[in-house]
């Protein structure tokens, strides 16, 4: 089996009394966007900065590369990219000076590809950065983030800031980034960001990982919605026999429900009424994820 | 300048080690050129102040020759300025990039937490010894020649004495790195720092008229600066040895607890 690129075992961290992660396992292999969701103070901000050093671990093991990252936590860095959401930079220095510096003490500096990469994202690396707008900023940031083309890219929370175009434009990156063999792993709230890019995504809530599976995963086993109008009052008592549905609500003509089970069986069903419209849509990862929660929230 | 994490230290603090370079140069030029007026007339006053107070103020006889002059007016008083700017750097070079979150940007750059340490802690030496010996140096030397007061005895003590002041300010800009290295906070780094630089100074001055304070004086990096006057004996090695071992254990101790420490 190939080696994860980010393995995490038993990861706890507290804040004296207070939780930051506990237990955390986890293993994000080569090659995929993964997803890290969670609301806010779920502790996906804590994890990311476990697996830079910033801070340490309470108890339990982060590989990254293979390597535990307490010891070789340097060596690790070199191939990593890192970008958060409020990512501060030195407001004294113009864009350029400041991934110049950065660059010089990776110890290499690729003008070319910097210069590439500030075109994509139409990023002005001529201006201080203090005089830069918050999308602007975040653009320098990110370009620090990719510029020596890292193995692995942790982003917290990166499109914050960043207009829909240039959000296009950094999907488009990461996927090449991943075309290239390379991992990305995402920490985000916004869960249509995760939806158009990720291949794996795992669930954090209040400091403990919930659920982990590809889109695949749960795209098969999250319900679709389905919004019926018509005139036939009849329809509704079938309903109950069919397995697979709930969430039933009854507007005017119009049936709405949550459905599970074989799509087949319930055209079969509907073929026997008259039928004014129907629409079948695939749930989004917000429908997933506050069912994650719900289910979870009903456990405790 | 770019280069590395000292290079860019410097670069982006240029604009205020020339300031303050040339605000000590500037302040000590005056107070150097108006040597000839205070032997004269200041001098004569101090055989009127009560002995207890000539420890802050000196003799009459100190203000007769330049040497004297300069180790009370320049050397003794500057001091308070210097300290202001080594506390002021010893707190923002690191606390203060921790407090912006700055340091945050640099540490996942694959740099470790010991060569981020040392490196802000070398452009701390260099500017404050740019701006105490360029400035204040610079300023007794400058001041000396329009007066006919420059002796070439007097220039090598005078030099070694800004190289106390410069040491001296090098161990509470330390003291303040230190507690900003262990704690993160700017704030509590440069109280701490102020405050012992305060009270100490105080212990100091009040320890030749205060028995009960001779003790606490030990503990004062004061006691160990100037005492005796470097113009007027030369360097003392006991004295260096001192801050230089106390600087050093506290430069320690922070590296030590930085590269262990949650930043957050």
């Amino acid at each position: 089996m190939q080696q994860p690129v980010i393995e995490l075992s038993h990861l706890t961290k507290t804040y004296g009394k207070n939780r930051g992660v506990s237990d955390i396992s986890l293993k994000v292999p080569e090659g995929v966007i993964f997803g890290f969701l969670g609301p806010n103070g779920a502790g996906k901000s804590t994890t990311i900065n476990m697996l830079v050093n910033l801070i340490h671990p309470t108890s339990g093991q982060i590989k990254i590369f293979g390597k535990d990252n307490q010891k070789h936590g340097l060596e690790i860095r070199e191939d990593i990219g890192f970008l958060s959401s409020d990512m501060p930079l030195d407001g004294g220095l113009t864009g350029w000076q400041q991934l110049e510096y950065f660059g010089n003490l990776r110890g290499s500096f690729d003008k070319t590809y910097v210069q590439e990469l500030a075109k994509r994202l139409d990023c002005n690396l001529n201006r201080k950065i203090k005089t830069l707008s918050r999308g602007n900023h975040q653009k320098v940031a990110l370009i620090s983030a990719l510029m020596h083309k890292p193995k692995l890219l942790l982003l917290d929370e990166p499109t914050s800031g960043l207009d829909p175009l240039i959000q296009a434009e950094f999907n488009k990156i990461i996927r090449e980034h991943k075309a290239a063999g390379y991992t990305t792993f995402i920490s985000s709230h916004i869960l249509s960001e995760i939806q158009e890019l990720c291949d794996e995504v795992a669930f954090i809530r209040e400091g403990e990982i919930i659920a982990h599976k590809t889109l695949d995963e749960l795209a098969k086993g999250a319900p679709k919605q389905i919004r019926i109008t018509t005139q036939d009052k009849t329809l509704i008592s079938r309903f109950k026999k069919l397995e697979g549905l709930d969430g039933v609500r009854i507007e005017g003509k119009r049936i709405m429900f949550r459905y599970t089970g074989h799509t087949d069986t319930l055209i079969k069903l509907l073929a026997k009424h008259k039928i004014e419209d129907i629409v079948i849509e695939e749930s989004d990862l917000e429908t997933m994820f506050m069912q994650f929660y719900e289910n979870d929230n009903g456990a405790k | 300048m770019l280069k590395t994490i000292f290079g860019k230290t410097l670069y982006e603090r240029r604009l205020s080690t020339i300031i303050w370079t040339l605000a000590f140069f500037a302040c000590v030029l005056l107070i150097v050129v108006l040597f000839p007026t205070f032997k004269d007339s200041f001098g004569q006053a101090l055989n009127d102040v009560p002995e207890s107070l000539k420890g802050l103020l000196g003799n009459a006889s100190d203000y007769q020759t330049i040497n004297g002059y300069v180790d009370i007016q320049v050397i003794g008083q500057m001091i308070f300025l210097t300290l202001i700017l080594g506390i002021i750097l010893g707190t923002s070079l690191l606390a203060g990039e921790e407090n912006s979150r700055t340091l945050h940007t640099l540490l996942v750059q694959p740099i470790s937490r010991t060569r981020i340490y040392i490196e802000k802690y070398l452009a701390m030496m260099v500017i404050t010894f740019v701006a105490i010996i360029g400035g204040i140096f610079g300023g007794i030397i400058a001041g000396a020649i329009p007066i006919g007061e420059l002796h070439n005895t007097s220039v090598w003590r005078m030099l070694q004495a800004a190289g106390m002041t410069w040491l001296l300010t090098l161990a509470f800009a330390t003291l303040a790195y230190t507690i900003g290295a262990i704690t993160g906070k700017r704030g509590i780094a440069g109280i701490v720092a102020g405050f012992y630089a305060f009270a100490t100074y105080m212990i100091t001055t009040l320890a030749s008229s205060a028995t009960v304070l001779e003790k606490l004086d030990y503990i004062s990096p004061f006691h160990y600066f100037n005492q005796p006057s470097v113009i007027k004996t030369g360097l003392d090695s006991g004295n260096i040895t001192v801050l230089t071992a106390a600087t050093l254990l506290l430069f320690l101790i922070g590296l030590w607890i930085f590269r262990k420490r949650n930043i957050y």
